[in-house]
């Protein structure tokens, strides 16, 4: 059963419409990831669902209740900011208890409470602390601590991790995971990155432009993205974009900037699909002989990771740099000539529109 | 620029800064020698101020100006009385500006601005401007000669500078802590006097101790909406504390000095409250 509905939602600053009409269900237990670039609308959406902004048009439900014109307070909804937004003069135990006390809850169910998501925190010698004297992964855990004794409905989380460092986001990351797996709870998050993205969701919302691309569980969304914004925006690093031509015989083949052709078998491209964008992901493609490449170009840049190797090479013809997953000892230098060689299951191809051109279409049937 | 170019300039002879400097050394002399002839007076007798010895070191410190002064009953009801108005009137414009304040910096409305600008600039009308119309206003309701019409104004005269800095400090407290308590369930009345409240001690200290000021040390409209003697607040109180025939400097300069104890304890008790930071912790940081 689906816990929130988004009925053809829409939002407007002023004329500006910054939500285009979302439609969404999310169902009970799930944990769903609204992620994007900066300013696509999923902060928007997520206090639209939490009743910090009114919508224009559409309608909310939660729980099988019609909560649109409902406010924040009614809709059984708790949210994680951001900004940890804690209560500076009271202490965590405080800032836990406040909304249960205020809202007129007897105290022994309110300690109980908050001793329960002390303990699931591991927060229980922190309660006497006030914020400034918790570190920022502390006063995020009290702001989820916050969150968890409502038991609400539905928990939003407003880019939670954005203020931390690497190394606390990667461990909150996981807390947050198992926190889901311990409570059960309905999850909407919100991130603009796409690691968290991928390692948190049970699906994943890509926003761009207040519209909707695309919904799916991660591996979905990275095997079979529906578009080219959706393909370079999850996968770390970016997955490489190439300027394609058909082949002039009509065969399967396309033709790369330097004139090198890849073919792909049964593929089969309409009249009207002209020029293409051939993509594929750093880790799917091998540095070889440029003799053997279907790319010929220089090394720009070559980053040690340790494991691996990430390879910059300039193409002649393509504006970007394409990026190649090698072996974390390459003897490659910078300026030195390489070949590119792409595996045809590798490939995705879109439309000069952004739209994939799917594979097991007409225009290309599985090519394995 | 390194540290010892920056040193080698900062013991540079800077001419502006020279009279700048010289400026205000003047101006504070300026300020304080009243305070300080007020300060002389009082623990002089009335012999050494009649032969002109105004400006001298006491010969002996005499305390009698300031028996006599707290001997006088008067000067009992004229304390109670700017009491009596002082703390209403200061407590009733800092409530209201804090109400407004937080409508203006967080529940901002269709043409909420416009009505902010019009409440503010309140504060740019002079006294002398109101005090005829308010004087008669007075007279029609029966106010005059009563406690009623200095609080009454003294609220009303309080607001716009209230407001303003209230819904200036309120901007300053995070939107994020309001939503939360929002989503919460907690209601606006809540989170303005649970949350936003505590935070603002320091604003309102700030406040506090400028309204019970300026309210104590009115001179102005008590003088024109009171006339009998029980009614009167210490400034005006102090001016009336005259011989028939002489200037009492002794007696006033005492007064002054015992006038001046209130603000200076209420600054006092505020004081602590004058801390930033109030908020560090809150947010990111």
């Amino acid at each position: 059963m689906s816990v929130v509905e988004l009925r053809d939602v829409r939002k407007a600053f002023g004329p500006v419409e910054v939500v285009k009409g979302v439609d969404l269900e999310i169902a009970s237990g799930e944990f769903v990831v609204f992620v994007g670039p900066s300013g696509c609308g999923k902060s928007t959406l997520l206090r639209i669902v939490s009743g910090l902004e009114e919508i224009t048009a559409g309608r909310i439900t939660i729980d099988g209740r019609d909560v649109t014109d409902l406010p924040p307070g009614d809709r059984q909804v708790a949210m994680v900011f951001q900004s940890y937004a804690l209560y500076p003069h009271m202490t965590a135990h405080e800032n836990m208890a406040f909304a249960l006390r205020m809202g007129g809850m007897p105290r022994g169910e309110v300690e109980r409470r908050v001793a329960e998501a002390a303990r699931i925190l591991q927060i229980e010698t922190l309660l006497e602390r006030k914020p400034k004297q918790l570190s920022g992964g502390q006063r995020q855990r009290v702001a989820i601590g916050r969150a968890i004794v409502r038991k609400p409905k539905v928990f939003l989380f407003d880019e939670p991790l954005s203020n931390l460092d690497a190394a606390l986001r990667a461990q909150m990351r996981v807390e947050i995971a198992r926190l889901h797996a311990e409570i059960g709870a309905t999850m909407i998050y919100v991130t603009h990155d796409q690691v968290e993205a991928m390692t948190l969701a049970d699906r994943i919302v890509v926003l761009n432009h207040g519209r909707v691309e695309q919904i799916g569980s991660p591996l979905e969304l990275y095997e079979t993205p529906a578009n080219r914004f959706v393909a370079g925006f999850l996968g770390q690093p970016k997955m490489n974009f190439v300027e394609v031509g058909r082949a002039l015989d009509g065969s399967h083949a396309v033709s790369t900037p330097g004139g090198r052709e890849i073919d792909l078998p049964q593929a089969q491209f309409d009249g009207s699909v002209d020029t293409l964008v051939l993509g594929f992901r750093p880790d799917s493609a091998s540095i070889v002989e440029p003799a053997h490449g279907h790319l010929v170009g220089r090394v720009a840049v070559i980053e040690h990771l340790g494991s691996e190797s990430l390879v910059y090479v300039a193409i002649d013809g393509a504006k970007d740099l394409l990026v190649v997953v090698a072996p974390g000892k390459s003897p490659l230098a910078r300026g030195d000539e390489v070949g590119v060689r792409l595996s045809a299951s590798g490939c995705h191809l879109f439309e000069a529109s952004g739209k994939t051109i799917p594979k097991g279409s007409p225009e290309w049937r599985s090519v394995t | 620029m390194t540290d010892a170019v920056r040193l080698g300039k900062a013991a540079e002879f800077r001419p502006a800064r020279a009279a700048l400097f010289g400026c205000l050394t003047i101006l504070a002399t300026l300020f304080l020698a009243p305070t300080f002839g007020v300060v002389l007076s009082a623990f002089k007798t009335n012999r050494e101020i009649s032969l002109g010895e105004f400006w001298s070191i006491p010969a002996t410190l005499y305390l009698g100006n300031f028996g006599e002064v707290i001997g006088n009953p008067a000067v009992g009801v004229y304390l109670l009385n700017t009491l009596l108005v002082a703390v209403p009137a200061a407590a009733a414009s800092i409530t209201l500006g804090v109400l407004a304040g937080w409508v203006f910096a967080k529940l901002r409305f269709r043409g909420s601005e416009l009505l902010f600008l019009g409440v503010v600039s309140g504060m740019f009308f002079p006294p002398q401007i109101v005090l005829i119309p308010l004087f008669r206003l007075f007279g029609s309701l029966r106010l005059l000669d009563t406690l009623w019409a200095l609080i009454i104004t003294h609220t009303a005269m309080g607001i716009p500078i209230c407001t303003l800095l209230m819904r200036n400090f309120f901007a300053t407290v995070p939107n994020a802590l309001r939503e939360c308590a929002l989503v919460d369930g907690v209601s606006e009345w809540q989170t303005l006097t649970r949350i936003a409240l505590p935070i603002s001690l320091p604003a309102i200290a700030v406040l506090a101790t400028l309204q019970f000021t300026w309210i104590w040390n009115d001179f102005l409209w008590p003088l024109i909406f009171t006339q009998s003697d029980d009614k009167r607040t210490i400034m005006v109180g102090i001016v009336f504390l005259r011989g028939q025939y002489s200037v009492a400097w002794g007696l006033q300069g005492a007064l002054s000095l015992i006038a001046s104890l209130p603000t200076l304890i209420v600054f006092l008790f505020f004081q602590r409250y004058f801390i930033s930071g109030m908020t560090m912790g809150a947010v990111k940081g």
